[in-house]
């Protein structure tokens, strides 16, 4: 593999990483560093931009180092007042400071544009993934996954990959220009309505990979993120398996009332696979009514994932995410079943839930004023606040904690 | 309503003559006055104008450093409380659009303006009143910009503006409207100063002053007002559309109606980046005559700085796609600009070249505006490797839209254009003021921006990438980059005493001037040979020009033989001697209202058509009574002329 | 203290300030229409305050004492056009509104004219010199509006001219004019020392056959323009816009018997644009039946049925008839998840080739 070759190269990239990140590894996790790269592509661009940056440092160094030696030798004294010499230029000399210059960066430009070409081509045998930006979370489906209902499978805000496979990426967007930017496994690559854009993944290890809308999309651009979630061959087999099936009805009492409440309150919008009526058909959700570009996440995995609206919540309480992000770092593939087995009832994070249901807004800045939605036909930007009683908050909770 | 003053009575009264009657028949007096503030609103005089747009310039610059110390405070901790989302996101978009249209682009004006006259030996630019008129289209459009804050909120889809967050539905306020129309109003001000400048340099150069005689400062502003004249139509044109597509329901931007969004890009950036370089060759042209003048050496390779000048005026409408190497153009698109990109850094490279070879050699003499020159000399550098770095699109991939390119267009505006800004008021100040700026709060002021801009800049290379990304309103807890923006906040405040000092400076000179001598700098070009300030005519009479440095080489006398220069007059002889051969006649331009009101109207007719049409008829009326009278009143009354020779030296025995 | 200039202003402000209390009061103060009116207010307060600042009027006294003799009056014409755009208003009043309105334009700018002209030769015993203060009142109004009648009647001629023409002379005929304005604007650059007589006779030639061929082109009519699909439900906008490569998800080709590729998957509620490109033998369009939605109303409220059943009407988006080896962008999306068929039809309505759009 080509990556595993210029890695060679190790030692002088290091360096130049570390000078470069010196600051980061003093504070720890750097999660979004894009000189850590974990996969073939960000392995490439980072192969391409650190001699650039040594370089550029090399050069800077030099100037740097003439400027400061005619500053103390050329520096006015006391008692030489006689008017230098007026030298008006030399031409050999000038042309020669242009066309060095000019041989550096042609000699960078051969590497730059075959690592173009290289990053942009369509890899062989890769996953395919679908993914539409809206304001402000991400969703992903796998058209070459059919799950029980005969459609793809579609999840949001966590990507889930096979680690060690290439991933081709189908890239657009419901509204407004985002950017999918998983920085330790590739650069960005923006999502542009009525535009489909490719672009390639590729982890080496099973882990999670944050991940960030880069393209100023408005009000809540900085809470647009995502991960992708790197998983063993077997563990995203597992995974693939439970993500087909759909939602069962809900068992206990409690749960039971959650998802009525869900039904009346949530379905309108949020799609759950297996969620019926009273006739016993599949509701589908119609977000086009309520939702100004036409989509909410589909919810019926939630507990799969480790985080919630996009990513900016923890799904998981603090110790249990606290020992995942650990596995993450040290044991890869202790992670990886980990992260298969889901969000567990013990490990859920309710009163984050919990503060979400009670208003989404407060926490998380969209347009949702109803008074305020005039040029939008009245439909909302995001998540409005439903104005819950905490019955109604307690039962809907039991009923997300059923959707594994 | 007298429109026509009629022709003197006993004229009438003669009869059918070929007479025609010779009075100046305006259709108002119009303004005489020659002190007071009258003499500032209604001048025409391409000096008062100058400084019309630095104080200006100087009051908008304020204001988006206010913007940005709030942007540095919201984010001096993870979450920061002190703006809202909402808030944040005018903020950035409002001190993007204030520094770049209201702070840069109108400082260059203000010394383009003052110093292009006289460094070209002219009395004032070829177009006076529309000169003045393009004053006031900035000052109108940059106030009417900053009413949005007072009227529902100000723009916040950012300075780039990009499609389709910019339309109604993603931005329901009237910020953008507010927006594309002080753009407009601005533009219009751009591109007439542009063309009053070109025609200004091209015709009106003394006799003598070939195109390669020209001070470099003359040529940088050359270049820039044609870079504006090419520029300034293509954003106007993007801005129509949006102003379409926001106000009257136009779909250039719709996808639903099957438009592509990157249209708006290409608009965008094809405007966008050479207006990087209107932004930064002004500042080049400062350096390029401050370095020179404090190394005692002329410019090191005058053509290769003019020719790379211009390289980079052409080469610059090449790379726009380099702003947009994610958007997804498709890999031979970016690679075509990728290639242009890494090229552009060659002129740009033989500028900082030349630089470091025209002081080499020289008896360097280190004022405060020789220190900002060689600060820019620096921080540029840095700013254009860094830039060479993401030039590689590869790279640029994880770069683009991260704190890396903010440090590194910091680097370049705020190391690159604000340096050679200062570096030309404390350079020029005794030359348009006739008073010394205190050298000594002078060097505090330098050493406090240079720390503060490097301590506020320098670690947004390191958190960028870190993969902290533009525009948040928030620092992300858990990313690793608190310690480093808690570094930048700090150090925006240094800046921002640095800045407040230049502030005081100013203030304290006025309050206990010192009298600047002729020549406090032992200068080298034509504006250094009148008075200090100028009088209203520039020179008594019009120097002939023998080679570039021509006040040097009138100060100075070359040794055949051993080629050193010894002085032989000094700046009082010089200009003693230029009085005492001064013009009999001298006729300048009268003021005038005529522009301001025109420009008036342009604000009242953007408020209408935001608010209510009714009112864009009015501002119509308002442009049509301006476009008339001013059609209507001859450029010069009929006693402006300056006068026998008399006359002159009486005025001139004053100054002295 | 007050000069009558500002007078004027003044007194119109505040009868502005009135009529916008009126106004505000009326319309309950209505935010745009307070604001409008009240912005009349303050350009009249300016208008008037610029007038009392520059003592406008100061030599009215002269002015009066300066005019005692009276000329006879010297032009007839503004009164003969007054009289012919009378006429023109009359004919209109039984023909067509849009006559009556320009005439009276012509009457009133006729009278604007005439009372200018009259003025200015009182203005001094010199006629040359009340020429020159009747043209230097005038021109700046006279030359811009001529200027744009004349241009726009010659746009509005030469646009005549090419939509009568065929498609094909119409490119012919674009670029002969096109060389010629070339060719006249080199000799006319080159030779200054050509008469204004010349070169006012060659541009109002020129201006004149652009009219003459305009009101030919008039009387000949439209040339037949490619006809527009009409029956489909949601035609595909996107067909007439001009993106039509930069901004497309992929493009689906058509060899007149089947589609490539067959099937693809697109999101939900997500716009796509594709390119339909026909390689086969006759006219096909392409159609992408995206499901049904409720049927509305022309004011937007959902139709009901007999039974109180909400209406349902299918959402369908096709191209125009696109011609062999041509192609064509189209614009759709889908409201709900599942699978979509899009299919070939030729002029006959004879269904040619089916794919599928799967909706996850």
């Amino acid at each position: 593999m080509q990556h595993r070759m210029i890695r060679r190269s190790g030692p002088l990239a290091a360096m130049a990483a570390g000078v470069v990140a010196l600051a980061g590894c003093a504070q720890g996790d750097v999660p979004q560093s894009t000189m850590d790269p974990k996969g073939e592509y960000a392995q490439t661009i980072f192969n391409l931009s650190w001699p650039v940056f040594l370089i550029a440092g090399v050069i800077g160094v030099v100037v740097f180092a003439i400027i400061g030696v005619l500053i103390v030798r050329f520096r006015e004294r006391p008692g030489h007042e006689e008017t230098p010499k007026q030298v008006h230029g030399k031409p050999t000399l000038e042309i020669a400071l242009t066309v060095l210059p000019a041989v550096l960066l042609a000699a960078i430009a051969v590497p730059t544009v075959n690592v173009l070409f290289d990053i942009n081509a369509e890899p062989e045998d890769a996953l395919v993934v679908n993914v539409t930006g809206q304001q402000w979370w991400w969703e992903f489906d796998y058209p070459s996954i059919t799950g029980d209902d005969g459609l793809p499978l579609v999840t949001a805000n966590e990507m889930v990959i096979p680690a060690g496979q290439q991933v081709r990426l189908n890239i657009t967007s419901r509204d407004v220009i985002h950017s999918f930017w998983i920085p330790k496994l590739n650069g960005k690559r923006d999502a542009v309505p009525g535009r489909v854009h490719t672009w390639n993944l590729h982890a080496d290890d099973p882990g999670e990979y944050w991940g960030q809308c880069t393209e100023y999309c408005g009000l809540s651009h900085t809470n647009m993120r995502m991960r992708v979630i790197a998983l063993t061959s077997a563990d995203y087999e597992r995974w693939v398996a439970q993500q087909k099936t759909d939602a069962r009805a809900a068992e206990d009492e409690a749960a039971a009332l959650g998802e009525a409440q869900f039904k009346s309150l949530c379905a309108s919008c949020h799609q759950v696979d297996g969620l019926k009526d009273a006739e016993g058909e599949q509701i589908v959700a119609q977000p086009q009514t309520q939702v100004y570009n036409g989509a909410a996440p589909n919810l019926t995995h939630l507990m799969s994932r480790g985080t919630f609206v996009s990513s900016n919540f923890d799904l998981l309480r603090p110790d249990c995410r606290l020992e995942r992000d650990d596995l993450s770092v040290n044991d890869p593939e202790a992670f990886s079943a980990a992260y298969v087995e889901g969000t567990s009832v013990e490990c859920l994070n309710k009163t984050q839930l919990e503060a979400w249901l009670r208003d989404p807004p407060a926490i998380f800045p969209m347009f949702v004023d109803p008074t305020q939605l005039e040029a939008t036909d009245g439909k909302y930007r995001g998540m409005p606040n439903l104005n819950l009683t905490e019955t109604q908050i307690d039962q809907l909770v039991s009923y997300l904690q059923t959707l594994k | 309503m007298a429109i026509v003053e009629q022709p003197s009575g006993p004229l009438a009264l003669r009869g059918p003559s070929t007479v025609t009657p010779d009075v100046a028949y305006g259709v108002f007096r119009r303004p005489v006055a020659t002190s007071g503030w009258k003499s500032w609103l209604f001048t025409i005089d391409h000096k008062k104008i100058g400084i019309m747009y630095g104080a200006t310039a100087l009051f908008f610059f304020l204001v988006g450093g206010i913007e940005a110390l709030l942007i540095r405070l919201q984010l001096a901790q993870p979450d920061g409380k002190l703006l809202s989302a909402d808030t944040y996101n005018q903020m950035f978009t409002m001190h993007a659009t204030t520094m770049v249209f209201l702070v840069i682009m109108p400082m260059a004006a203000a010394f383009g303006n003052y110093l292009v006259p006289l460094q070209i030996g002219a009395r004032d630019v070829a177009f006076p009143r529309l000169n003045s008129f393009g004053f006031w289209a900035f000052f109108f459009g940059g106030v009417f910009l900053n009413l949005s804050w007072f009227m529902g909120g100000a723009p916040d889809g950012g300075w780039f503006a990009y499609a389709p967050n910019t339309g109604v539905p993603f931005s329901p306020t009237h910020g953008m409207d507010f927006w594309v129309l002080a753009l407009q109003i601005t533009g219009l001000a751009s591109l007439s100063g542009a063309i009053n400048l070109i025609v200004t340099i091209l015709n009106m150069r003394a006799p003598g002053m070939s195109l390669m005689r020209m001070p470099i400062f003359s040529w940088m502003i050359l270049v820039v007002q044609f870079l504006l004249v090419f520029a300034i139509p293509v954003i106007t044109v993007a801005l129509v559309l949006l102003n379409f597509q926001r106000l009257f329901g136009a779909t250039f931007f719709s996808v639903d109606a099957g438009a592509d969004p990157l249209l708006w890009q290409h608009l965008f950036w094809i405007f966008g980046h050479p207006e990087v370089y209107i932004l930064v060759l002004p500042s080049f042209g400062i350096v390029s005559e401050v370095l020179p003048v404090f190394s005692r050496k002329p410019l090191f390779g005058y053509p290769f700085v003019v020719f790379s000048g211009a390289a980079i005026g052409f080469m610059g409408w090449g790379v726009w796609a380099h702003h947009m190497f994610a958007s997804g153009l498709g890999p031979v698109s970016v690679a075509v600009f990728t290639l242009s990109t890494m090229f552009i850094a060659v002129p740009t490279g033989v500028k900082i070249i030349n630089w470091i070879m025209t002081m080499w050699g020289g008896r360097l003499v280190f004022t405060t505006a020789m220190l900002f020159a060689i600060g820019l000399i620096v921080e540029f550098t840095i700013g254009g490797l860094s830039g060479v770095t993401h030039a590689i699109s590869p790279s640029d991939t994880q770069q683009t839209d991260t704190y890396y390119i903010v440090a590194h267009f910091h680097y370049v505006l705020f190391g690159g254009a604000i340096f050679g800004i200062f570096a030309g008021f404390y350079f020029w100040w005794p030359k348009i003021f006739g008073r010394m700026l205190s050298e000594k709060l002078g060097k505090w002021n330098f050493w406090l921006m240079v720390i503060g801009m490097n301590g506020t800049f320098g670690p947004m290379h390191i958190v960028g990438l870190e993969g902290q990304s533009r525009r948040n309103y928030r620092v992300i807890p858990g990313m690793g980059v608190s310690f480093w923006n808690m570094v930048e906040t700090i150090s925006s405040l240094i800046l921002a005493v640095g800045v407040l000092l230049f502030v005081i400076n100013v203030v304290r000179t006025n309050l206990r001037p010192r009298t600047a001598p002729l020549d406090p700098w032992d200068a080298r070009t034509l504006e250094w040979m009148t008075a200090s300030p100028p009088k209203d005519h520039n020179f008594d009479s019009i120097p002939a020009v023998h080679s570039i440095d021509e006040f040097f080489h009138r100060k100075y006398e070359e040794d055949e033989e051993t080629g050193d220069f010894t002085k032989i007059a000094t700046a009082e002889e010089i200009l003693a001697e230029q009085e005492a051969h001064a013009d009999a006649h001298m006729h300048l331009p009268s003021p005038s209202y005529w522009p301001m009101v025109l420009a008036f109207g342009l604000p009242v007719v953007a408020i209408g058509l935001i608010y209510n049409i009714v009112i864009s008829v009015a501002g119509a009326l308002i442009i049509i009574l301006g476009v008339y009278g001013w059609v209507q009143e001859p450029s010069v009354a009929d006693d402006s002329d300056y006068g026998p020779p008399g006359d002159a030296t009486k005025e001139l025995a004053a100054v002295e | 203290m007050f000069t009558d200039g500002s007078k004027l202003y003044f007194g119109l402000a505040v009868i502005a300030g009135f009529a916008c209390g009126v106004l505000g009061w009326a319309t309950g103060w209505q935010m745009q229409a307070t604001l409008g009116s009240a912005s009349v207010v303050i350009a009249f307060l300016f208008l008037g305050g610029l007038m009392l600042y520059v003592r406008d009027d100061d030599s009215a006294p002269a002015a009066l004492d300066a005019a005692p003799s009276v000329p006879a009056p010297r032009h007839a014409t503004w009164a003969l056009v007054a009289a012919f755009g009378a006429a023109l208003a009359a004919v209109g009043m039984a023909l067509d509104t849009r006559l009556t309105i320009t005439g009276l334009v012509v009457v009133g700018l006729a009278i604007l004219e005439w009372a200018i002209q009259s003025w200015a030769d009182r203005a001094s015993a010199d006629p040359l010199y009340n020429d020159r203060v009747r043209g230097r009142l005038m021109h700046p109004i006279e030359f811009p509006v001529a200027g744009l009648l004349a241009g726009g009647l010659i746009v509005f001629g030469f646009s005549r001219i090419m939509v009568a023409l065929s498609k094909d002379s119409a490119i012919v005929a674009f670029a002969i004019v096109g060389v010629l304005v070339m060719v006249v604007a080199v000799i006319l650059g080159t030779r200054p020392q050509l008469s204004r007589a010349v070169l006012g006779g060659v541009l109002c030639v020129s201006a004149g056959a652009a009219l003459v061929g305009g009101v030919a082109g008039i009387a000949a009519g439209e040339r037949e323009f490619h006809p527009h699909e009409e029956e489909c439900a949601q035609r595909g906008e996107g067909s007439l816009t001009v993106s039509n490569k930069a901004g497309v998800a992929g493009t689906i080709t058509f060899d007149g018997g089947a589609f490539d590729p067959e099937s693809f998957v697109g999101g939900r509620n997500t716009v796509l644009t594709v390119i339909f490109k026909n390689l086969g033998e006759e006219d096909t369009k392409f159609i992408v039946e995206a499901g049904e939605r409720d049927a509305l109303d022309s004011e937007g409220n959902p139709l009901k049925g007999a039974d109180g059943e909400a209406l349902r009407e299918p959402i369908e988006y096709c191209t125009d008839l696109v011609r062999p080896d041509t192609q064509q962008a189209l614009t759709f999306s889908f409201l709900e998840p599942g699978t979509y068929p899009f299919i070939a039809q030729d002029e006959a309505g004879t269904t040619k080739a089916e794919g599928m759009v799967t909706v996850p």
